[in-house]
């Protein structure tokens, strides 16, 4: 990596937020994290992220909406953004591409390593 | 008629008065019956008019008895399979040999108000001696079974994935406390033991609760597929690897014997799974011997194999391997590799029926068994 990715991970349990955050962290990515919706809009319109890990059901305003206003937004309409789920595979994912998701993950069959590997082959296709 | 031919012919005109009198009593006591019956029931003709219908069809089609008497079936008895209209011709006078069967299957009614109600179809026939023929058509209302099972199977949709964020949250600490322990980790053979088995334990309960999502999901017709060309000789490799560990720690031998396959029609996750399924249900059975995997290519589909030389399933057990629950007597035991919840087999059917392919086996109890599907190829 020439310079650092830089990530937000939008995530409402702490466990699994803390632990993709250390682990992204320690191989060499910039993580901010936002706890709720609200807290994620507001950092997405403030710095440039290459990516942002949205998990779907979030408390305040949901995952969809968020993802909604990224990709409306010139400033970040850009932005590559990840569904991070445990509703796999569901009506919920046709929606999230529909709205102009990038990709998702499913929070139970991914680890932590597949994560970085999805992220980093997104941002180098 | 020779009775009534020797009478005094001043008395059969009273006679016969008498009789069509029974006769118009005992039709009215008939009638009356098949109104009170708490179904739907009406017949139609051979030229599919009606020529009965009783006060509950008259009250789910909103169509007096006078009405519909004499009117095409079709413009009276709205009835819908899986949304399409069913049409009397389809099911009334069908041979049950001949297929679709419509016997006992589900349908649905709307009412003005376009609230719909599920109704079990059964017919029977009758054949009258001057060559006439009817057909009696009940339909039952199932309307609360119906919503009860939706209820169940939501209820079960929204509990699978409340239990699977604490199982993603604990597998994700598990892996990330192996990660932090670095590659050359300080364990001892017994902590790196309870680490490892802790880990599996959690996939597998993760794969029981993905079992049961999907339960649910073919239950309530959600089963979403995306079916994309697929490479197969990839999900062969990433199988065969998977399992691997697996087959050296029983001392089994397994092997990959496909030839190149290319491209097929199948769900890119949803091939893992019924990969997984089969595979793990060969390991759990299996003592001693092989595993195998096989495939073969046709004009227009691929068939995989999967071959063991495991317990095999007894011949009184054949019909139940697909079916929900359903599992061979000798797979009730709880088992050391885990116990099964029998929704691996049923899950594995639908998954590979959706993306168009077969899926079947053969086997000889205590020889071994052959599970084999097929998919499209691309």
């Amino acid at each position: 990596m020439d310079r650092k990715y830089k990530i937000l991970l939008v995530e409402d349990k702490d466990s699994l937020r803390s632990v993709y955050e250390e682990y992204l962290n320690l191989e060499g990515f910039e993580v901010d994290t936002a706890k709720d919706g609200q807290e994620a809009l507001n950092k997405v319109f403030l710095h440039p992220y290459d990516l942002v890990l949205l998990d779907i059901m979030l408390p305040k305003v949901d995952g969809m909406e968020v993802l909604k206003s990224i990709k409306a937004d010139i400033r970040t309409k850009n932005t590559k953004v990840y569904l991070l789920t445990v509703l796999g595979r569901d009506a919920v994912i046709k929606e999230g591409f529909d709205l102009g998701a990038d990709g998702y993950l499913i929070k139970d069959k991914v680890t932590p390593e597949m994560i970085k590997k999805e992220i980093l082959s997104a941002l180098n296709p | 008629m020779e009775k009534i031919a020797g009478l005094d012919p001043k008395k059969i005109l009273p006679e016969l008065y008498k009789k069509n009198l029974e006769l118009y009593t005992e039709r009215l006591r008939i009638q009356e019956i098949i109104n009170q019956i708490a179904e739907v029931v009406f017949a139609v003709d051979g030229n599919y008019k009606i020529t009965l219908f009783n006060k509950v069809a008259k009250d789910v089609f909103e169509i007096s008895e006078e009405l519909a008497i004499g009117k095409k079936a079709d413009d009276v008895v709205k009835i819908f399979l899986e949304g399409l209209p069913l049409l009397s011709s389809k099911y009334a006078f069908i041979k049950e040999s001949k297929q679709p069967v419509f016997f006992g299957k589900t349908v649905t009614t709307k009412d003005k108000t376009g609230k719909i109600s599920y109704y079990r179809l059964n017919y029977s026939h009758v054949d009258f001696e001057d060559l006439s023929k009817e057909c009696v058509v009940t339909l039952t209302n199932i309307t609360n079974e119906v919503m009860e099972d939706r209820r169940k199977d939501e209820f079960i949709s929204i509990t699978g994935h409340e239990l699977k964020t604490p199982v993603a949250i604990v597998k994700n600490n598990l892996w990330m406390f192996k990660y932090l322990l670095g590659k050359d980790f300080s364990l001892n053979l017994r902590q790196k033991e309870l680490l490892d088995g802790s880990f599996e334990e959690l996939i597998h309960l993760n794969k029981l609760i993905t079992d049961l999502l999907d339960l649910s999901r073919i239950a309530q017709n959600r089963l979403l597929l995306n079916v994309t060309n697929c490479n197969l000789d990839l999900v062969l490799k990433d199988i065969y690897q998977a399992f691997l560990p697996t087959a050296q720690k029983k001392g089994l031998q397994f092997k990959v014997l496909a030839k190149s396959v290319g491209l097929v029609k199948a769900d890119k996750e949803r091939i893992y799974e019924v990969f997984e399924n089969l595979l793990s249900n060969a390991f759990k059975y299996t003592e001693k011997g092989f595993i195998k995997i096989s495939s073969s290519v046709g004009k227009n589909m691929v068939k995989v194999s999967i071959s063991d030389s495991g317990a095999g399933i007894a011949e009184k057990d054949f019909s139940k391997m697909f079916t929900k629950f359903g599992r061979g007597s000798k797979g009730l035991k709880v088992h050391e590799n885990g116990a099964s919840t029998g929704l691996g087999l049923y899950v594995t059917k639908n998954l590979v029926q959706a993306m168009g392919g077969e899926i079947g086996f053969k086997s000889v109890a205590s020889k071994g068994s052959t599970f084999w599907f097929t998919l499209k190829r691309a």
